[in-house]
């Protein structure tokens, strides 16, 4: 009885100790890490489209270190940290890791097929219709039906971008572009920064 | 449909490697290109922190409401014998 007890002693105490960890993690974290988190955490959430049923890259970041602090507990829930990486780099891949899961539910429960109703009239609708989007308000327009054409839209007067755009859409991978489009390191980075900034819709006036 | 899932899945490739491209930049590219927006990188910056820290006091709170339920209080007791 005694060595149950110090052996929930010795786990609790460990669990304190990564809580401590990762409290000194967050205080620690850069401008640029936490800047990284904020970009990255929205254009993975961007990429849910409805399936993000109104949540924010903020609420996905904050679900990836709730289910990190979960992981503490060694219950089989959450995720674990795993000190062989960064504190960045874990959140990073939990957020990837969460958003993949949001978006599996999404598509299993609310498959279109599945959801459609019909008014007494018989004309079909779609629940989709009234699902909320995670998009502002002057982004809506991206989750349109012609997302993709409108996307390359904004860049048809940047070649480069262009290219690069249509490289990733198609799932080529960077080497590929570049050797593809004849664009150099420097090209490349430059272009998928143009894109970034011209999707995030932040941009100065 | 068919051609509806495969353009979903080009536009999320899409976002998921802009996602993937911000870990690959350095601290001043992170940081500059926020300067280059309408946001202060400082600001904002504090503002993610902070939101994190929320996170972990709602996390705090959750568990404090958990232990504290009748329930987990008798199977505590109970397993204490």
């Amino acid at each position: 009885m005694a060595g149950a007890q110090l052996l929930i002693d010795i786990c609790n105490f460990q669990r304190q100790l990564e809580r401590i960890k990762i409290d000194r993690e967050i205080e620690e974290l850069t401008k640029a890490d936490l800047l990284r988190l904020r970009g990255s955490a929205d254009f993975r959430v961007r990429c849910l489209g409805r399936a993000a049923c109104g949540m924010t890259g903020s609420d996905l970041l904050g679900e990836a270190l709730r289910s990190t602090l979960e992981g503490t507990r060694r219950n089989g829930e959450g995720r674990r940290w795993n000190k062989d990486v960064d504190f960045v780099t874990h959140l990073m891949g939990a957020m990837r890791s969460i958003a993949s899961s949001w978006r599996r539910r999404f598509d299993v429960v609310f498959l279109e097929s599945e959801v459609l109703v019909c008014d007494i009239e018989g004309r079909k609708a779609s629940p989709f219709e009234n699902v909320p989007s995670n998009e502002p308000t002057a982004d809506q327009w991206l989750i349109q039906m012609e997302e993709e054409k409108r996307i390359t839209g904004l860049f048809a007067n940047d070649p480069a971008a262009i290219l690069v755009l249509r490289g990733i859409l198609d799932g080529t991978k960077k080497g590929e572009i570049m050797q593809k489009y004849g664009l150099i390191e420097k090209q490349y980075r430059a272009a998928v920064k143009r894109i970034r900034l011209k999707l995030f819709g932040r941009k100065k006036a | 449909m068919g051609d509806t899932k495969n353009r979903d899945e080009r536009v999320q490739e899409l976002y998921n490697r802009l996602a993937d491209s911000v870990l690959e930049l350095s601290d001043e590219a992170v940081i500059a290109e926020v300067s280059e927006t309408d946001s202060d990188p400082q600001e904002e910056a504090e503002l993610v922190r902070i939101a994190l820290k929320e996170a972990c006091k709602q996390f705090d709170l959750a568990e404090r409401r958990r232990t504290t339920e009748p329930c987990s209080i008798r199977k505590r007791e109970a397993s204490n014998g």
